[in-house]
Formats: structure tokens, sequence, C-alpha cells
């Protein structure tokens, strides 16, 4: 048995319980056949994030994936655009430094922003619940004051330079403070990213909802085609 | 063009790996591997398993095809009446699209 062919019997496992009760022999029977290569790996894993996601919402499997497969790129691109961004603030803190990799406060306040943040963030978009959830204000509420800070630090700097003579805004005086306006701007553009995710998140719990209700009203628990659990 | 309920657009981006198998199926029943390798000769296009079976899965749901009984593990599946009709559906219209388009070639370009 190859790597592969090892690979994609590990996905199918991961598919629904009802999906596998239903075609799990049959997609065997065909792997076994048609000696499978990476391709079908990529392509079964595809499968798994659709009918995990449609396993909710029988009756609009397309809504439901789109969402869902959408949230999940929108989680993955901001993840990597926070750890681009905190790779970025290392070297300009490191700028000064006379040897090796340095990271200052203010670099680290950006790299706990982006780098942590944002797939916190990500994360809480796609378990978000129906309705508000007070950790998203939390979030978007110290995100919001870090961008603030930020701005302000980079108005004062410019509108006054006596200020850094005075140590008012020592932290950041030794960085190009044009980083510091770039870093709130991106602050902000993750935070539009996210608030999009949210919504689509919303959107996905609130089909699962509607799910929900409408089996009750036919009066069958089909737990097992839901996947619930 | 008038659209049916019961359109194949419905599946969503299944629509075309649907009709493919909608298409394989109208000779007869046919197990996955039959399919996958009907299909590769009509149409060239090589369906992944997680592709097919994601097709099957809504083709299904939507009593469009029935399962026969399993042949040791590969179950064989075969278009319903409701599957026909909604197949016969979009060939015509595929069809007529053909037609159309090939005739504004026609008068366009001249013939081809």
């Amino acid at each position: 048995m190859t790597n592969a062919h090892r690979l994609t019997r590990a996905v199918l496992r991961l598919y629904p319980r009802a999906w596998r009760h239903r075609y799990e022999d049959a997609v065997l029977a065909l792997l076994d056949q048609d000696l499978p290569g990476y391709r079908a790996v990529v392509d079964l894993t595809r499968g798994l994030l659709r009918e995990r996601l449609a396993a909710a919402v029988r009756w609009r499997p397309g809504e439901a994936a789109r969402l869902g497969t959408a949230g999940i790129v929108d989680m993955f691109a901001l993840l990597g655009l926070g750890v681009c961004l905190a790779l970025m603030a290392v070297p300009a803190a490191a700028r000064s430094a006379a040897l090796g990799l340095q990271v200052d406060g203010h670099s680290m306040m950006v790299v706990l922003a982006f780098a942590v943040a944002a797939p916190l963030r990500s994360a809480l978009a796609l378990m978000a619940r129906h309705g508000k959830n007070w950790r998203w204000t939390l979030i978007g509420g110290a995100e919001l004051a870090l961008w603030c800070v930020g701005f302000f630090v980079w108005c004062v700097a410019s509108f006054l330079p006596h200020a850094t003579t005075t140590g008012l805004v020592s932290p950041v005086a030794d960085q190009p403070l044009f980083f510091v306006a770039l870093r709130g701007t991106q602050l902000q553009l993750l935070s539009m990213g996210t608030r999009r995710q949210f919504r689509r998140a919303e959107r996905l719990q609130a089909l699962r909802h509607e799910a929900r209700v409408a089996l009750r009203a036919e009066g069958r628990r089909d737990r097992r085609a839901l996947d619930l659990s | 063009m008038k659209r049916s309920t019961d359109e194949l657009d419905d599946l969503g981006r299944f629509s075309e790996p649907a009709l493919l198998v909608l298409i394989s199926l109208a000779d007869g029943p046919k197990h996955g591997y039959a399919m996958t390798q009907d299909i590769r000769a009509v149409s060239g296009q090589k369906l992944g398993p997680g592709t097919l079976y994601g097709a099957i899965t809504r083709l299904e749901s939507k009593g469009w095809i029935e399962p026969l009984p399993a042949d040791d593990r590969r179950r064989p599946y075969r278009l319903t009446g409701a599957g026909q009709r909604v197949l016969k559906l979009r060939l015509v219209g595929l069809r007529a699209m053909a037609r159309l388009g090939q005739a504004r070639l026609t008068d366009a370009y001249g013939k081809t």
C-alpha cells in the first residue's frame, strides 16, 4: 500500500459517521481498484470539508459549503498575514540592535496583535454561537485600543517633535514612526477581514439552527445524519 | 430559457459532476469505478473519489439515482424516473444552446 493510499484511508475515517455508514465501503473498493495518488488525497480532503459542513444543513449544502469553505480560507489567509506581519515587525525592532534579533516592547505588542490575536479571533469566528459573543467585544476592543495608541503616538511624534526628546514617546522613538501608522492600518484591514468572517460564521450558525428546528418539527431526531456530536 | 424547479444547478459546484454521473448511468446501472472509467472515456475528465461520491450523495438525496444491492463492497446505482426527467431537461437545454451557438458562429464568421 502506498503512502497516498494510506492517507486516503486516513482522510476517509474523518468523514461524518452517517456518510461513512453509507458510502465508505464503496469508496474503499474504488480506491483499491484505482490506486490513488496525492490528487485523490486532496480531492477527498475537499470532500471531507464539504460533507462536514453540509451535514448540519441537509437541504442547503451549497450555501453551507460555500460559507464554511470561505471561512476556512479566510482563517488561513489571516493566519498567514499575521505571521508575515509579525516577522516584519521583528527585523524592524532589531534594526538598531548590534547583533541578532531583539524584540522590544513595541514590536512585541505588534507580534501579539497580529500573530496571537489574529488566529484567536479567526478561530472564534468559526466557533461563534448564534447571537452576540462577549469574546468578540473584548478582542475587538483590545485591537482597536492598539490601533488608537499607535496612531496617537504617530500623530504626537509627527507634529510635536520635541515630545520625542522629552521621553514622552520614547518606547517607540527609535522605530520608524511610519511603521507605527502602517501597522495600525494593517490592524484595521485585518479587523475588516475577520468581521466579514464573523458574519459568515453567524450565517452558518443560523443555518444549523434552522436545520435543528426543522427536524424537530418533522418529528425526527436523526442525530447521525446531522453529526452534531 | 424557462428554469425548472428540479434543475441540476441546485447542486451548486456539483452540478457538472452530477450531470456526468447521470449521463454515465443513462445506459444502465454502474458502480463507482465503472462510472469513473466511463466518464473518463466520454468526457476526458477524471473525477476524484471525493467529487464522485459528493455528487452521488447529492443525487441520491434528491431522489434522482438509487442504489442497487451491493455486489461485494461495490454498490451499483441506477437512474430513477425523476433522474431521467432531469437529465432529459438538461440535455434539451444544452442542445438548444449548442444549436444557438453554432448558428451565431455561422452568421458571424461564416460556415465553420
